[in-house]
């Protein structure tokens, strides 16, 4: 897209890149790896499945809580 | 880019237009209706929205008026409800938005270094739907039965209850989502493909980033809202029963669908005014930008994980208390990317040379203000709290701190901001500042108190009150007035200044680095970019 070369990344690194996203803090350094190694689609895919293990991970805790509260 | 040029070359007739003014602007009012040039048509959108902006105000006033007191005087409840649901739809889709788009026509291409937005035809189409839409929204007063006082949330079942005012109001909504989708697709098209050689994606200025991400935001719900209101629509006209309980639908259906419209929206309002600011604070701090990537990633992921809170605007509709607890636990973290936007504004001030101009102490209002109303936003995403707390005046109060102190306080930074790079012209930067102190001041008046309110249990949308909570009410009511009437200073700034302000320089902030500061001179030619400058 901008002259960026295609993803040579490690799974691990692109659950870091959007995990810190998520979070909202990123060493300069870590992005300009990112720049490098990282697709967009690789990040927007990656991303989606974040949120997606979010969603999940969050109805997980909730259903725990009621049931634990129940008993 | 060849499109692009070719789409330049008919729309003037003269053989040569290498480079810079030697033809100016065409003449006469045809000038408006025909334009497909981006910096007439985000003037265009600036206007309309800042008229919409009175418009919507002097609903507010009508609002704020009744409410001085207890009991009735003033208006009908029918017509209080009226004011109230279109003083809502005006200021988000016919001033917020509007008013962003604005500023996205105007930028977006000076800022990457681009000749004009992608689809010149497309942007005036864009924006000549919303007179239309704005008149149909107004027609509704005029219709049998009135406006509908429905909310501007546009709830079944009531909206099956509503005479034609409520028809014309879905078509106006119609038309203001065809025009939001369309001006997307071209702020989309336009960033991804007419950027200058050298401009890659990291290099963009923050407000075009949060300008990207927000266009696919409105792509992605618009047609979610279009949708609501057509069903809406069908409902009420041809037989269909998607909200209708007595026909086997569902009314809880309809605020599902709305919501997961509703709190994207937010930030399509919210995001392009982060983006004004992450210009503004930089440019007076006389630094860079901190945590620039990690702005992008975080915008970007606030987007994405907006769409996953939407039932936090309906914790008392019925809803099992898992469901409750998800939605809640999902509110209160999402909050932490938009709290480090925070403290990377105030990281970017941190040891910069930092002075006051009137953008600055906008976009510093707007950095107090939308923090604060963040916070009593993770108020109300506690379920406990919001069970006592829906539908008083808390939360009106909440979303005001966000839609106002964020949204407008942030618009106005940014008129002030490149005002004198759009005209060539200077503003009374003492009057700019009194516009500021009177803004911030009469704003608390108004909004500050209304949190009491709520504590104390005044429900919203009601003409009438509790004696107990008069004084209060006449503060805020006061305050309002406070507020329209500095607005009108503020129109008088600006057209003071495009009357006989002083000649702006090129660079009237020295600390603006953006292209158009530094590529361009000013006054700015009709035509810019005609030629791509190359950035390192
Ligand atoms: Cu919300």
């Amino acid at each position: 897209m901008d002259g960026r070369k295609p993803g040579k990344a490690s799974l691990l690194a692109m659950v870091k890149t959007v995990l810190s996203a998520f979070v909202g803090i990123r060493r300069r350094s870590g992005h300009d790896e990112d720049a490098v190694r990282l697709t967009p689609v690789q990040i927007i895919v990656t991303g989606v499945v974040a949120a997606a293990v979010f969603v999940i991970g969050l109805i997980l805790l909730a259903r725990f809580i009621i049931s634990s509260a129940a008993s | 880019m060849s499109a692009v040029i070719d789409n330049h070359a008919p729309a003037h007739g003269h053989d040569s237009h290498d480079h810079g003014d030697h033809h100016g602007a065409p003449h006469g009012l045809m000038r408006w209706v025909t334009t497909t040039n981006h910096k007439d048509i985000g003037t265009m959108y600036l206007w309309f929205s800042f008229i919409m902006f009175l418009v919507g105000g002097v609903m507010a006033l009508t609002i704020r008026a009744e409410l001085f007191e207890p009991g009735l005087q003033i208006v009908s409840p029918e017509f209080f409800n009226t004011m109230t649901t279109y003083h809502g739809l005006i200021m988000v889709f016919g001033a917020i938005m509007p008013a962003f788009v604005g500023f996205a026509n105007w930028l977006i291409p000076l800022m990457i270094g681009a000749p004009d937005m992608a689809f010149p035809r497309m942007n005036n189409w864009s924006f000549w739907l919303l007179p239309p839409a704005g008149i149909l929204l107004m027609s509704s007063f005029l219709l049998p039965g009135g406006a509908a006082g429905v909310g501007w949330t546009m709830y079944a079942p009531l909206t099956s209850q509503m005479g034609p005012g409520m028809d014309t109001t879905i078509f106006a909504v119609h038309l203001l989502g065809m025009s939001s989708i369309m001006g997307s697709i071209n702020i989309i098209t336009t960033i991804l493909n007419m950027r200058a050689p050298g401009m890659t994606m990291m290099k963009m200025p923050m407000f075009v980033w949060t300008w990207l991400i927000t266009a696919y935001l409105l792509i992605a719900v618009m047609p979610v809202l279009a949708g609501a209101v057509t069903m809406t629509l069908t409902d009420r006209h041809f037989g269909t029963s998607f909200f209708n309980a007595a026909g086997g639908g569902d009314p809880v259906l309809y605020q599902h669908i709305f919501w997961f419209f509703g709190h994207p929206e937010v930030y399509i309002i919210a995001i392009p005014a982060f983006g004004v600011v992450s210009q503004v604070i930089p440019a007076f701090s006389r630094k860079p930008l901190f945590g620039y990537a990690s702005m992008v990633y975080a915008t970007s992921s606030i987007a994405i994980l907006s769409f996953i809170v939407w039932a936090h605007h309906m914790y008392t509709v019925g809803m099992p208390v898992a469901g409750q607890l998800y939605f809640m636990y999902a509110t209160m973290l999402i909050a932490v990317p938009t709290g480090v936007k925070v403290f990377n504004w105030v990281a970017t001030m941190w040891k910069g040379s930092l002075t006051f101009e009137t953008p600055m102490l906008f976009a510093l209002g707007f950095l107090f203000l939308f923090t604060l109303g963040g916070f009593t936003g993770l108020v109300l995403s506690l379920v406990p709290v919001d069970v006592q707390l829906q539908d008083t005046y808390y939360v009106v109060a909440h979303f005001h701190y966000v839609m106002v102190a964020g949204a407008l306080f942030s618009a106005f930074a940014g008129v002030y901001f490149w005002f004198p790079k759009w005209t060539g012209k200077m503003y009374d930067e003492k009057l700019g500042k009194i516009h500021f102190w009177l803004t911030l001041v009469f704003f608390n008046m108004i909004f500050f108190v209304q949190h009491f309110l709520g504590l104390a249990g005044m429900p919203r949308r009601i003409p009438d009150y509790n004696p107990q909570f008069t004084e209060f009410n006449q503060i805020s009511t006061i305050g309002a007035f406070g507020f329209g009437l500095s607005q009108l200073l503020f129109l008088y700034i600006l057209l003071k200044a495009i009357k006989s302000g002083k000649p702006a320089e090129q660079k009237q902030w020295d600390g603006a680095d953006t292209l158009e500061w530094t590529h361009l001179p000013t006054p700015m030619p009709y035509h810019t970019f005609e030629n791509p400058p190359t950035v390192k």
